[in-house]
Protein backbone atom coordinates (compact mmCIF):
# COMPACT_ATOMS: atom_id res chain seq x y z
CA UNK A 1 0.00 0.00 0.00
CA UNK A 2 1.51 3.42 -1.32
CA UNK A 3 2.00 5.51 1.69
CA UNK A 4 1.16 9.19 0.08
CA UNK A 5 0.86 10.40 3.61
CA UNK A 6 4.51 10.10 3.72
CA UNK A 7 5.27 11.21 0.30
CA UNK A 8 2.43 14.35 1.02
CA UNK A 9 5.10 15.21 4.48
CA UNK A 10 8.22 14.69 2.33
CA UNK A 11 7.03 17.03 -0.18
CA UNK A 12 5.69 19.72 2.19
CA UNK A 13 8.82 19.77 3.84
CA UNK A 14 10.82 20.09 1.23
CA UNK A 15 8.45 22.86 -0.33
CA UNK A 16 8.73 25.13 2.72
CA UNK A 17 12.66 24.52 2.79
CA UNK A 18 12.57 22.09 5.70
CA UNK A 19 15.39 20.19 4.30
CA UNK A 20 16.35 18.14 7.48
CA UNK A 21 13.33 16.93 8.13
CA UNK A 22 12.24 15.71 4.85
CA UNK A 23 15.11 13.52 4.86
CA UNK A 24 14.65 11.76 7.94
CA UNK A 25 11.22 11.21 6.36
CA UNK A 26 12.67 9.89 3.73
CA UNK A 27 14.35 7.33 5.18
CA UNK A 28 11.17 5.83 6.10
CA UNK A 29 10.02 5.12 2.87
CA UNK A 30 10.21 1.36 1.58
CA UNK A 31 12.33 0.87 -1.09
CA UNK A 32 9.53 -0.45 -3.35
CA UNK A 33 8.12 2.71 -3.06
CA UNK A 34 10.48 4.92 -4.33
CA UNK A 35 9.03 5.12 -8.07
CA UNK A 36 5.71 5.84 -6.29
CA UNK A 37 8.02 8.51 -4.71
CA UNK A 38 8.90 9.73 -7.71
CA UNK A 39 5.66 9.84 -9.38
CA UNK A 40 4.64 11.84 -6.38
CA UNK A 41 7.13 14.26 -6.63
CA UNK A 42 7.05 14.41 -10.56
CA UNK A 43 2.97 15.08 -9.79
CA UNK A 44 3.17 18.22 -7.65
CA UNK A 45 5.97 19.83 -10.45
CA UNK A 46 3.43 19.39 -12.54
CA UNK A 47 1.17 21.40 -10.76
CA UNK A 48 3.97 24.21 -9.21
CA UNK A 49 5.16 24.54 -12.86
CA UNK A 50 1.62 25.27 -13.95
CA UNK A 51 0.92 28.33 -10.89
CA UNK A 52 4.35 29.60 -12.29
CA UNK A 53 4.53 29.38 -15.82
CA UNK A 54 0.36 28.45 -16.99
CA UNK A 55 -0.11 26.47 -19.78
CA UNK A 56 2.31 27.27 -22.66
CA UNK A 57 4.42 29.97 -21.81
CA UNK A 58 6.77 30.96 -24.54
CA UNK A 59 10.89 30.06 -25.11
CA UNK A 60 11.68 33.76 -23.19
CA UNK A 61 9.99 32.89 -19.93
CA UNK A 62 11.36 29.31 -20.07
CA UNK A 63 14.98 31.00 -20.41
CA UNK A 64 14.24 33.65 -17.29
CA UNK A 65 12.52 30.60 -15.06
CA UNK A 66 15.93 28.57 -15.41
CA UNK A 67 18.35 31.95 -15.11
CA UNK A 68 16.61 32.71 -11.89
CA UNK A 69 17.04 29.13 -10.80
CA UNK A 70 20.98 29.44 -11.09
CA UNK A 71 20.60 32.40 -9.58
CA UNK A 72 19.11 30.98 -6.63
CA UNK A 73 21.04 27.86 -6.28
CA UNK A 74 24.12 29.24 -7.19
CA UNK A 75 25.72 27.92 -3.89
CA UNK A 76 24.34 24.53 -4.11
CA UNK A 77 26.24 21.80 -3.81
CA UNK A 78 25.51 19.61 -5.93
CA UNK A 79 25.41 22.16 -8.48
CA UNK A 80 21.92 22.48 -10.48
CA UNK A 81 22.52 21.70 -14.07
CA UNK A 82 20.49 24.39 -15.85
CA UNK A 83 20.70 22.24 -19.26
CA UNK A 84 18.75 19.70 -17.24
CA UNK A 85 16.16 21.97 -15.86
CA UNK A 86 15.63 23.36 -19.07
CA UNK A 87 15.40 20.04 -20.90
CA UNK A 88 12.84 18.90 -18.13
CA UNK A 89 10.58 21.73 -18.72
CA UNK A 90 10.70 21.91 -22.45
CA UNK A 91 9.97 18.20 -21.99
CA UNK A 92 6.96 19.11 -19.72
CA UNK A 93 5.51 21.75 -22.15
CA UNK A 94 5.72 19.30 -25.09
CA UNK A 95 8.77 18.53 -26.55
CA UNK A 96 9.18 15.10 -24.45
CA UNK A 97 12.03 13.65 -26.67
CA UNK A 98 14.35 16.44 -24.36
CA UNK A 99 13.54 13.82 -21.21
CA UNK A 100 16.01 11.43 -22.47
CA UNK A 101 18.55 14.11 -22.48
CA UNK A 102 17.86 14.12 -18.44
CA UNK A 103 18.79 11.36 -16.21
CA UNK A 104 15.98 10.36 -13.75
CA UNK A 105 18.02 11.56 -10.47
CA UNK A 106 18.66 14.50 -12.29
CA UNK A 107 14.87 14.62 -12.96
CA UNK A 108 13.96 14.41 -9.58
CA UNK A 109 16.85 16.50 -7.97
CA UNK A 110 15.42 19.55 -10.47
CA UNK A 111 12.15 18.96 -9.57
CA UNK A 112 12.78 19.20 -5.42
CA UNK A 113 14.73 22.15 -6.55
CA UNK A 114 11.70 24.12 -8.52
CA UNK A 115 9.58 22.84 -5.86
CA UNK A 116 11.16 24.80 -3.15
CA UNK A 117 11.81 28.23 -5.55
CA UNK A 118 8.13 28.01 -6.80
CA UNK A 119 6.14 27.30 -3.64
CA UNK A 120 8.58 29.89 -1.84
CA UNK A 121 8.03 32.47 -4.06
CA UNK A 122 3.60 31.53 -4.59
CA UNK A 123 1.45 33.24 -2.14
CA UNK A 124 -1.65 30.65 -2.97
CA UNK A 125 0.77 27.67 -2.95
CA UNK A 126 2.38 28.98 0.52
CA UNK A 127 -1.22 29.35 2.17
CA UNK A 128 -2.87 26.27 0.30
CA UNK A 129 0.10 23.80 0.25
CA UNK A 130 -2.44 20.98 1.86
CA UNK A 131 -4.77 21.67 -1.15
CA UNK A 132 -2.16 21.48 -3.45
CA UNK A 133 -0.34 18.00 -1.99
CA UNK A 134 -3.71 16.63 -2.14
CA UNK A 135 -3.35 17.70 -6.11
CA UNK A 136 -0.29 15.84 -5.86
CA UNK A 137 -1.96 13.00 -4.72
CA UNK A 138 -4.72 12.75 -7.47
CA UNK A 139 -2.38 13.10 -10.67
CA UNK A 140 -0.09 10.57 -8.86
CA UNK A 141 -2.69 7.94 -8.00
CA UNK A 142 -4.00 7.96 -11.70
CA UNK A 143 -0.76 8.10 -13.35
CA UNK A 144 0.55 4.82 -11.65
CA UNK A 145 -2.82 3.50 -12.27
CA UNK A 146 -2.13 3.99 -16.36
CA UNK A 147 1.54 2.79 -15.75
CA UNK B 1 -60.31 47.81 -4.95
CA UNK B 2 -60.13 45.94 -7.86
CA UNK B 3 -63.45 43.60 -8.61
CA UNK B 4 -64.74 40.94 -11.02
CA UNK B 5 -66.87 43.57 -13.02
CA UNK B 6 -63.80 46.12 -13.51
CA UNK B 7 -61.82 43.10 -14.66
CA UNK B 8 -64.40 41.93 -17.04
CA UNK B 9 -64.18 45.63 -18.40
CA UNK B 10 -61.01 45.94 -19.04
CA UNK B 11 -60.76 42.40 -20.98
CA UNK B 12 -63.43 43.90 -22.86
CA UNK B 13 -61.72 46.88 -23.68
CA UNK B 14 -58.79 44.86 -24.99
CA UNK B 15 -60.83 42.70 -27.12
CA UNK B 16 -62.40 46.19 -28.54
CA UNK B 17 -58.48 47.22 -29.11
CA UNK B 18 -57.32 44.55 -30.71
CA UNK B 19 -60.32 43.89 -33.37
CA UNK B 20 -60.07 47.57 -34.29
CA UNK B 21 -56.14 46.91 -34.80
CA UNK B 22 -56.86 43.97 -36.61
CA UNK B 23 -59.20 46.05 -39.05
CA UNK B 24 -56.48 48.71 -39.11
CA UNK B 25 -54.63 46.21 -40.67
CA UNK B 26 -56.85 45.76 -43.66
CA UNK B 27 -55.15 48.95 -44.97
CA UNK B 28 -51.55 47.73 -44.95
CA UNK B 29 -53.21 44.75 -46.97
CA UNK B 30 -55.17 47.12 -49.43
CA UNK B 31 -51.64 48.73 -50.08
CA UNK B 32 -49.98 45.84 -50.56
CA UNK B 33 -52.19 44.43 -52.61
CA UNK B 34 -52.15 47.69 -54.85
CA UNK B 35 -48.30 47.38 -54.92
CA UNK B 36 -48.70 43.86 -56.62
CA UNK B 37 -50.99 45.36 -59.12
CA UNK B 38 -48.73 48.34 -60.12
CA UNK B 39 -45.40 45.78 -59.97
CA UNK B 40 -47.73 44.01 -62.48
CA UNK B 41 -48.39 46.70 -64.96
CA UNK B 42 -44.70 47.26 -64.96
CA UNK B 43 -44.06 43.86 -65.66
CA UNK B 44 -41.80 43.62 -62.71
CA UNK B 45 -42.42 40.01 -61.81
CA UNK B 46 -40.26 39.73 -58.98
CA UNK B 47 -41.71 42.82 -57.21
CA UNK B 48 -45.64 41.87 -58.09
CA UNK B 49 -44.38 38.41 -56.06
CA UNK B 50 -42.55 40.26 -53.23
CA UNK B 51 -45.34 42.47 -52.75
CA UNK B 52 -48.01 39.36 -52.52
CA UNK B 53 -45.87 37.73 -50.20
CA UNK B 54 -46.11 41.17 -48.15
CA UNK B 55 -50.15 40.98 -48.41
CA UNK B 56 -50.02 37.45 -47.09
CA UNK B 57 -47.41 38.66 -44.03
CA UNK B 58 -50.11 41.03 -43.07
CA UNK B 59 -53.07 38.70 -43.37
CA UNK B 60 -50.85 35.74 -41.01
CA UNK B 61 -50.74 38.47 -38.59
CA UNK B 62 -54.11 39.60 -39.05
CA UNK B 63 -55.63 35.82 -37.98
CA UNK B 64 -52.66 35.46 -35.26
CA UNK B 65 -54.73 37.76 -33.24
CA UNK B 66 -57.72 35.50 -33.31
CA UNK B 67 -56.55 33.50 -30.81
CA UNK B 68 -55.68 36.48 -28.62
CA UNK B 69 -59.05 37.73 -28.88
CA UNK B 70 -60.50 34.07 -28.05
CA UNK B 71 -58.25 33.91 -25.01
CA UNK B 72 -59.30 36.97 -23.50
CA UNK B 73 -63.04 36.61 -23.90
CA UNK B 74 -62.68 33.15 -22.33
CA UNK B 75 -61.37 35.12 -19.42
CA UNK B 76 -64.42 36.83 -19.23
CA UNK B 77 -66.60 33.79 -19.00
CA UNK B 78 -63.96 32.52 -16.26
CA UNK B 79 -64.34 35.69 -14.65
CA UNK B 80 -68.69 35.55 -14.54
CA UNK B 81 -68.08 32.00 -13.47
CA UNK B 82 -65.85 32.97 -10.79
CA UNK B 83 -69.35 35.73 -9.93
CA UNK B 84 -71.63 33.11 -9.12
CA UNK B 85 -69.42 31.39 -6.39
CA UNK B 86 -68.97 34.56 -4.79
CA UNK B 87 -72.47 34.12 -4.11
CA UNK B 88 -72.08 31.17 -2.49
CA UNK B 89 -70.47 32.10 0.33
CA UNK B 90 -66.64 31.50 -1.25
CA UNK B 91 -65.66 28.90 1.20
CA UNK B 92 -63.78 25.71 -0.36
CA UNK B 93 -61.73 25.61 -2.68
CA UNK B 94 -62.88 27.10 -6.39
CA UNK B 95 -62.37 24.87 -9.10
CA UNK B 96 -62.67 26.55 -12.20
CA UNK B 97 -62.62 24.61 -15.50
CA UNK B 98 -58.87 25.76 -17.08
CA UNK B 99 -59.37 27.75 -20.13
CA UNK B 100 -59.29 25.63 -23.38
CA UNK B 101 -56.40 26.13 -25.03
CA UNK B 102 -56.22 28.86 -27.70
CA UNK B 103 -54.01 26.77 -29.71
CA UNK B 104 -57.30 24.75 -31.29
CA UNK B 105 -57.81 28.85 -32.62
CA UNK B 106 -54.32 29.82 -34.06
CA UNK B 107 -53.35 29.97 -37.45
CA UNK B 108 -51.10 26.66 -38.74
CA UNK B 109 -48.06 28.60 -38.70
CA UNK B 110 -48.01 29.23 -35.12
CA UNK B 111 -49.88 25.21 -34.92
CA UNK B 112 -46.02 24.51 -36.50
CA UNK B 113 -43.67 22.78 -33.93
CA UNK B 114 -40.76 24.87 -33.03
CA UNK B 115 -38.65 21.48 -34.32
CA UNK B 116 -39.29 17.81 -35.83
CA UNK B 117 -37.77 14.56 -36.12
CA UNK B 118 -35.36 14.56 -38.78
CA UNK B 119 -34.43 18.34 -38.87
CA UNK B 120 -30.62 19.75 -38.85
CA UNK B 121 -29.72 19.81 -35.62
CA UNK B 122 -27.16 22.55 -34.57
CA UNK B 123 -24.98 21.82 -30.92
CA UNK B 124 -25.41 25.27 -29.07
CA UNK B 125 -21.77 27.08 -29.30
CA UNK B 126 -20.32 26.29 -25.54
CA UNK B 127 -20.10 29.22 -23.90
CA UNK B 128 -19.62 30.09 -20.18
CA UNK B 129 -23.22 28.90 -19.39
CA UNK B 130 -22.82 25.47 -20.86
CA UNK B 131 -23.11 22.22 -18.70
CA UNK B 132 -19.38 21.31 -19.31
CA UNK B 133 -18.04 24.50 -17.21
CA UNK B 134 -20.53 23.74 -14.67
CA UNK B 135 -19.49 20.42 -14.14
CA UNK B 136 -15.74 21.69 -13.12
CA UNK B 137 -14.93 22.89 -10.24
CA UNK B 138 -13.77 26.75 -10.82
CA UNK B 139 -11.15 26.55 -7.99
CA UNK B 140 -9.85 23.07 -9.58
CA UNK B 141 -9.18 25.45 -12.68
CA UNK B 142 -7.33 28.15 -11.06
CA UNK B 143 -5.08 25.65 -9.35
CA UNK B 144 -4.60 24.49 -13.52
CA UNK B 145 -4.92 20.65 -11.68
CA UNK B 146 -6.36 19.66 -15.48
CA UNK B 147 -3.54 21.25 -17.43
CA UNK B 148 -1.34 19.44 -15.25
CA UNK B 149 -2.34 16.26 -15.44
CA UNK B 150 -2.55 16.75 -19.18
CA UNK B 151 1.20 17.74 -19.13
CA UNK B 152 2.96 16.11 -16.46
CA UNK B 153 2.00 12.72 -17.58
CA UNK B 154 4.72 12.46 -19.83
CA UNK B 155 7.39 13.00 -17.42
CA UNK B 156 6.66 9.72 -15.07
CA UNK B 157 7.27 7.41 -17.70
CA UNK B 158 10.55 6.38 -16.16
CA UNK B 159 10.03 6.69 -12.69
CA UNK B 160 10.29 3.32 -12.42
CA UNK B 161 13.93 3.31 -13.92
CA UNK B 162 15.53 4.83 -10.93
CA UNK B 163 14.17 2.60 -8.22
CA UNK B 164 17.17 2.32 -6.36
CA UNK B 165 18.42 6.01 -6.34
CA UNK B 166 15.34 7.86 -5.80
CA UNK B 167 15.95 7.84 -1.81
CA UNK B 168 19.40 9.07 -1.78
CA UNK B 169 18.87 11.59 -4.50
CA UNK B 170 15.98 12.74 -2.91
CA UNK B 171 18.56 13.29 0.09
CA UNK B 172 20.98 15.39 -1.79
CA UNK B 173 18.15 17.57 -3.23
CA UNK B 174 16.52 18.36 0.50
CA UNK B 175 20.93 18.86 1.66
CA UNK B 176 20.54 21.70 -1.66
CA UNK B 177 17.41 23.04 0.29
CA UNK B 178 18.38 23.68 3.72
CA UNK B 179 21.91 24.94 2.53
CA UNK B 180 22.03 26.25 -1.28
CA UNK B 181 18.83 28.28 -1.26
CA UNK B 182 19.20 31.78 -1.90
CA UNK B 183 16.64 33.50 -3.70
CA UNK B 184 17.13 37.21 -2.59
CA UNK B 185 18.89 39.81 -4.46
CA UNK B 186 17.80 38.34 -7.81
CA UNK B 187 18.47 40.98 -10.46
CA UNK B 188 18.89 43.55 -8.28
CA UNK B 189 22.01 45.83 -7.80
CA UNK B 190 22.53 46.04 -4.42
CA UNK B 191 22.16 43.90 -1.12
CA UNK B 192 19.17 43.94 0.55
CA UNK B 193 19.60 44.88 4.70
CA UNK B 194 20.12 41.48 6.50
CA UNK B 195 20.91 39.16 3.41
CA UNK B 196 23.89 38.68 2.74
CA UNK B 197 25.69 39.75 -0.57
CA UNK B 198 26.51 36.94 -3.26
CA UNK B 199 30.24 36.42 -3.72
CA UNK B 200 31.39 37.07 -6.66
CA UNK B 201 31.23 34.94 -9.53
CA UNK B 202 34.74 32.76 -10.18
CA UNK B 203 36.10 31.04 -13.17
CA UNK B 204 36.26 27.19 -11.95
CA UNK B 205 38.99 25.22 -14.07
CA UNK B 206 42.89 24.74 -12.86
CA UNK B 207 44.25 27.76 -11.70
CA UNK B 208 47.24 29.02 -14.15
CA UNK B 209 49.90 30.54 -11.47
CA UNK B 210 52.79 33.12 -12.83
CA UNK B 211 55.42 30.47 -11.57
CA UNK B 212 54.11 27.91 -14.22
CA UNK B 213 54.18 30.48 -16.93
CA UNK B 214 57.49 31.26 -16.00
CA UNK B 215 58.86 27.52 -16.20
CA UNK B 216 57.09 27.01 -19.57
CA UNK B 217 59.18 30.44 -20.88
CA UNK B 218 62.44 28.40 -19.31
CA UNK B 219 62.19 25.59 -21.19
CA UNK B 220 61.37 27.20 -24.14
CA UNK B 221 64.95 29.10 -23.70
CA UNK B 222 66.42 25.85 -23.18
CA UNK B 223 65.03 24.46 -26.19
CA UNK B 224 65.91 27.04 -28.40
CA UNK B 225 69.49 27.33 -26.59
CA UNK B 226 70.30 23.78 -27.30
CA UNK B 227 68.54 23.84 -31.25
CA UNK B 228 71.21 26.73 -31.93
CA UNK B 229 73.74 25.04 -29.87
CA UNK B 230 73.66 22.15 -32.70
CA UNK B 231 72.96 23.67 -35.54
CA UNK B 232 76.29 25.77 -35.07
CA UNK B 233 77.85 22.30 -34.14
CA UNK B 234 77.17 21.08 -37.37
CA UNK B 235 78.49 24.25 -39.27
CA UNK B 236 81.29 24.12 -37.25
CA UNK B 237 81.88 20.51 -38.55
CA UNK B 238 81.35 21.73 -42.12
CA UNK B 239 84.33 23.74 -42.09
Amino acid sequence: MTDYQLFRQIVGAMAVGEGRKASDLIDQVPDEQEPDLHTYVTAFFSTAVIQRLGESPDQSALRAFVDEMRHDYRNAEPPLKPMALEALLRAFYGEEHLLNEVTPQEQLHCEFLAIRKIVHQSEDMSLRLETYLADAETLAKEWAAEA
Amino acid sequence: MASLDEFVTAVQSNIEALKQAQTSMDLAKQQAEEMSSQFQAMSAESMAVGAQSLKQGVEQAQSGVIPVITQLEQLITQAQGLKSLRGSGGAGPTHTRPAPSPLDAAPPALKEPIAKVGDQVTAPEPGPGSYQHELEDPDENARGLGKARRLGRGLVRRSSEIQDSVKDTAKSAASVIDDGFDPYDYGKAQATVGVSTPPPPTISGPDVKVTDVSGAVVIAAVVLIDGFARIAGRLRKRT
